[in-house]
């Protein structure tokens, strides 16, 4: 395979099996303490790595990028306002419910959503301890990274014609 | 079981009635409130102005050269209701508890068991 035959997706953080389990483990803890409603993880380029709740998969996807750009956009207020310190964190306040975000090792963003029932000061306690334990399973991936190659998507011709081909004909099958 | 907030909110509920309490809360020194009874009681006024009171009393504490860790503040309207304000540290975490107790109600020993039961809840 040529270098241009081979695409990479960069992807910020990608964690393995076992640390997935870290997480969910971390994020039950998380929603037992604070009965918060929907939890969103990514990483920082508003990938979605975990997302619990009602939120349907599709919207997820979508909520994780806009998540990720408001953050971007917030260190952008502060950058614009001559402000060097890192944003961390992220409140916003709707009449019944609340989004908090995070930002956990500059790697990724924890998400919570909660009714106005719940106290913004509990969450906030117990996504600190959940960033900490968080941060210490980014810390093991920075120490240990997964193989290169397990992260390369490759695409060649041929396996590009055959997914064009299956879409194509997906798309264009007649409806009953 | 419930959330930590609804357990902690029981806490509160059961002070309140015995010592018939009108409200109680707890919040993080900085001013985010964690529970309170009644449940839709407007503690985040409270917390605010309880964590500016807590502001006011560390510089008296400074200027006079008095005790960092504050016990607790007291507030006496001339009716003798009282607003109750206790501190304490849990986990690496500075608490507020505050209480508006009624007329010549006592609160020390109900308070102290509220802080006791807190601890316990919060320890990991």
């Amino acid at each position: 395979m040529t270098e241009s035959e081979q695409f990479t997706v960069p992807r910020a953080v990608l964690f393995r099996a076992e640390q997935m389990k870290q997480i969910d483990a971390c994020l039950d803890e998380l929603e037992k303490n604070t009965a918060v409603t929907d939890t969103i993880l990514t990483d920082i380029t508003g990938q979605s790595i975990v997302c619990r709740g009602k939120i349907d998969v599709r919207d997820a996807e979508a909520l994780a990028a806009l998540i990720a750009g408001s953050h971007a956009a917030s260190a952008e207020f502060g950058r614009v306002l001559g402000k060097t310190a890192p944003v961390v964190n992220l409140a916003h306040e709707a009449v019944t419910y609340t989004i908090y975000s995070t930002n956990v090792a500059d790697a990724l963003i924890l998400s919570v959503a909660f009714g106005k029932d719940v106290k913004l000061g509990m969450v906030r306690v117990f996504v600190e301890q959940t960033c900490q334990r968080l941060t210490e399973i980014v810390n093991e991936l920075r120490s240990a990274p997964l193989d290169d190659e397990q992260v390369k998507l490759r695409i060649v011709d041929k396996d590009f014609d055959n997914f064009l081909e299956k879409e194509f004909a997906e798309i264009t099958k007649p409806r009953k | 079981m419930g959330s930590t907030q609804e357990r902690l909110e029981e806490i509160l509920y059961a002070m309140n009635r015995e010592g018939n309490f009108e409200a109680a809360m707890l919040s993080m020194k900085d001013g985010l409130p964690l529970a309170s009874s009644p449940a839709h009681y407007e503690d985040d006024m409270a917390a605010a102005m309880v964590t500016l009171l807590n502001e006011t009393v560390k510089r008296i504490n400074h200027q006079l050269n008095l005790s960092q860790q504050v016990d607790e503040i007291s507030i006496v309207g001339d009716d003798r209701a009282r607003l109750v304000c206790r501190y304490f540290v849990v986990d690496g975490n500075e608490l507020l508890l505050t209480v508006l107790a009624p007329p010549d109600q006592s609160y020390r020993r109900l308070t102290n068991k509220v802080i006791k039961d807190v601890e316990r809840l919060w320890s990991p």
